[in-house]
């Protein structure tokens, strides 16, 4: 039973690493974009 | 609505019988889908005579993939399309009508490929009623998803593609209605088949109520 | 790098803001009480032993790809019906979220399964659902994203978002009767245990909170992304036009265009006067 730790360890290790990719990416494409976007357009209007 | 229904139903069978293509190709698609399935499975053990109901619908699937492909490419030479919407036919009509036009291709291919199902079943056919209005309601949800799906993707570069990947996940309950009901009524067990009928058909008639609704707004821009 | 635009709003050259800060501070917080909880200080369960840890993770995002899914339908609805392109971004951004916390729910739910029933994959009802749920999210998103006009993607995709849930639930609802309508009810079903309580259950509802935060926090941000992907899509259409507009004046294309649409209009009124 207690063999089964790698498992659980993989598992968490891909939810926390997938949503931190998955963020990293987003905010790095958030950053990148607004700079080619005049500021008075950055946000919902 | 049902005026223009007819109408182009009318219009896009006779396009049909004169240029027959549902005839040369896509019936021999379905049955080309069939043999192959006795390629890729063992025809020596039960297998493939246990898959046949599946393969069946799958084989129906695909070709109606195709039957709607060419449902909407008829539209889209010479500025059909603006001729349509230009013509003030009421959109569900027209709707209504493409259904109406690719259902009796499917019905009719689905006649011919299930003489073949007769052909490799030995044991008794019980039910017949439940076949036959299985093939009905599972035919109207799979003309209804996919003539919306269809109008969507339609005058889009990427029809060819995105069409089978909206439609395929839409349709799979389909699959498995229309499967578990020719099961039921090939084994002699009827009864466990109408259910599934109950579900498509509640799938029919949603899609028949969004093609009406939504159908006008797409056909207007694409 | 801070640009003051007015007093109340600072720094735009990124998609974060004070409130997606105190987000992310709590949601790093509840992350971190997640992983004591559900790694250490929670025991193991009686039957499935370490592997339950992984179902702290899994549920939990298996619920928020469902709300994601509910968001994208609700957004693509307000969309429709009102024309709120507020409520479209919503539902874009929902709608990518839900796609990745579906993957995640796939790949956890297959290292689950391995050391549970010894294989990696069982077409039960709960996979085969959540891999079509996969499939409808990857048709939205592509048809969103097709290389076409903007007025195009946005109404389309929001068709396909507006039937999503119906999709989804019927998709779920007969891949349930096939699957169990013959089988008598095995350990497969009860993937999260029949009792589940205290420490196992309070480990549960972190996982709850953290996620949902998490998801919380990505929706702020994905929006804000979407905004500006259609603001660059928007400068980028804005200048092909102007460009097509100083060398169009004189080219015959646009005239034949003219002219083909006269003959169009004139067909369908000699049309309608015949019928």
């Amino acid at each position: 039973m207690s063999g089964n730790w790698g498992y659980v360890i993989a598992a968490w290790v891909i939810v926390f690493g997938g949503l931190g990719g998955y963020s990293v990416r987003t905010i790095l494409r958030g950053r990148s974009i607004s700079k080619q976007v005049p500021p008075e357009k950055r946000r919902w209007s | 609505m049902i005026r223009d229904a007819l109408l182009i139903a009318g219009k896009d069978l006779r396009l049909e019988l004169r240029s027959r293509v549902a005839l040369n190709q896509v019936l021999p698609f379905a049955m080309l889908v069939l043999v192959l399935f006795a390629f890729a499975l063992d025809p020596d053990k039960s297998v493939l005579t246990q898959a046949t109901p599946g393969l069946y619908w799958i084989a129906v699937l695909f070709s109606a993939l195709l039957a709607l492909q060419r449902s909407f490419a008829i539209e889209a030479t010479d500025g059909n399309r603006d001729a349509l919407r230009l013509s003030g036919l009421d959109p569900a009509g027209i709707f209504l009508g493409k259904v109406l036009a690719v259902s009796v291709q499917l019905i009719v291919l689905e006649a011919l490929l299930g003489i073949g199902v007769v052909v490799l079943y030995t044991s008794r056919i019980d039910g017949w009623v439940l076949l036959a209005v299985t093939s009905v309601v599972a035919t109207a949800s799979i003309a209804a998803a996919g003539t919306l799906y269809g109008v969507l993707a339609a005058g889009l570069r990427v029809r060819e593609t995105l069409l089978p990947l909206l439609l395929l996940p839409v349709l799979a309950p389909v699959l498995i209605g229309s499967t578990r009901a020719f099961e039921a009524a090939l084994n002699g067990s009827p009864s466990e088949g109408w259910p599934w009928v109950g579900l498509m058909s509640i799938f029919a008639s949603l899609y028949v109520v969004a093609g009406i609704f939504g159908f006008g707004p797409l056909l207007e821009e694409s | 790098m801070t640009t003051q635009l007015d007093a109340a709003t600072q720094v735009l050259d990124s998609t974060g803001s004070r409130a997606t800060r105190v987000i992310g501070v709590f949601a790093i917080l509840s992350l971190a009480v997640l992983a004591l909880f559900g790694l250490i200080l929670s025991p193991p369960d009686a039957s499935q032993g370490e592997v339950v840890r992984i179902l702290y993770v899994h549920v939990p995002s298996a619920t928020f790809a469902y709300i994601g899914c509910f968001l994208t339908t609700i957004g693509s609805a307000m969309f429709l019906w009102r024309g709120s392109s507020w409520w479209e971004l919503v539902a874009y951004a929902s709608a990518e979220i839900a796609t990745v916390f579906t993957a995640i729910v796939l790949v956890t739910g297959m290292i689950w399964g391995r050391p549970t029933w010894g294989v990696y994959w069982v077409w039960d009802a709960r996979l085969t659902s959540t891999s079509m749920l996969l499939l409808l999210l990857l048709g939205y998103l592509a048809v969103r994203r097709l290389p076409a006009d903007h007025e195009v993607r946005t109404k389309r995709s929001a068709i396909i978002g507006l039937l999503l849930v119906p999709n989804v639930i019927i998709v779920r609802q007969s891949v349930q009767w096939w699957r169990t309508l013959h089988q008598k009810p095995t350990l497969l079903a009860n993937g999260v245990g029949a009792k589940i309580e205290g420490l196992m259950l309070f480990s549960l509802f972190v996982g709850f909170i953290a996620i949902g935060l998490v998801f919380a926090w990505l929706l702020i941000h994905r929006f804000r992304l979407a905004w500006l992907e259609d603001q660059l899509d928007d400068a980028g259409l804005d200048a092909a036009i102007a460009e097509r507009r100083a060398e169009g004046e004189t080219t015959t294309s646009a005239r034949k265009y003219d002219e083909s649409l006269d003959v169009a209009i004139a067909e369908s009124r000699a049309e309608g006067d015949r019928s």
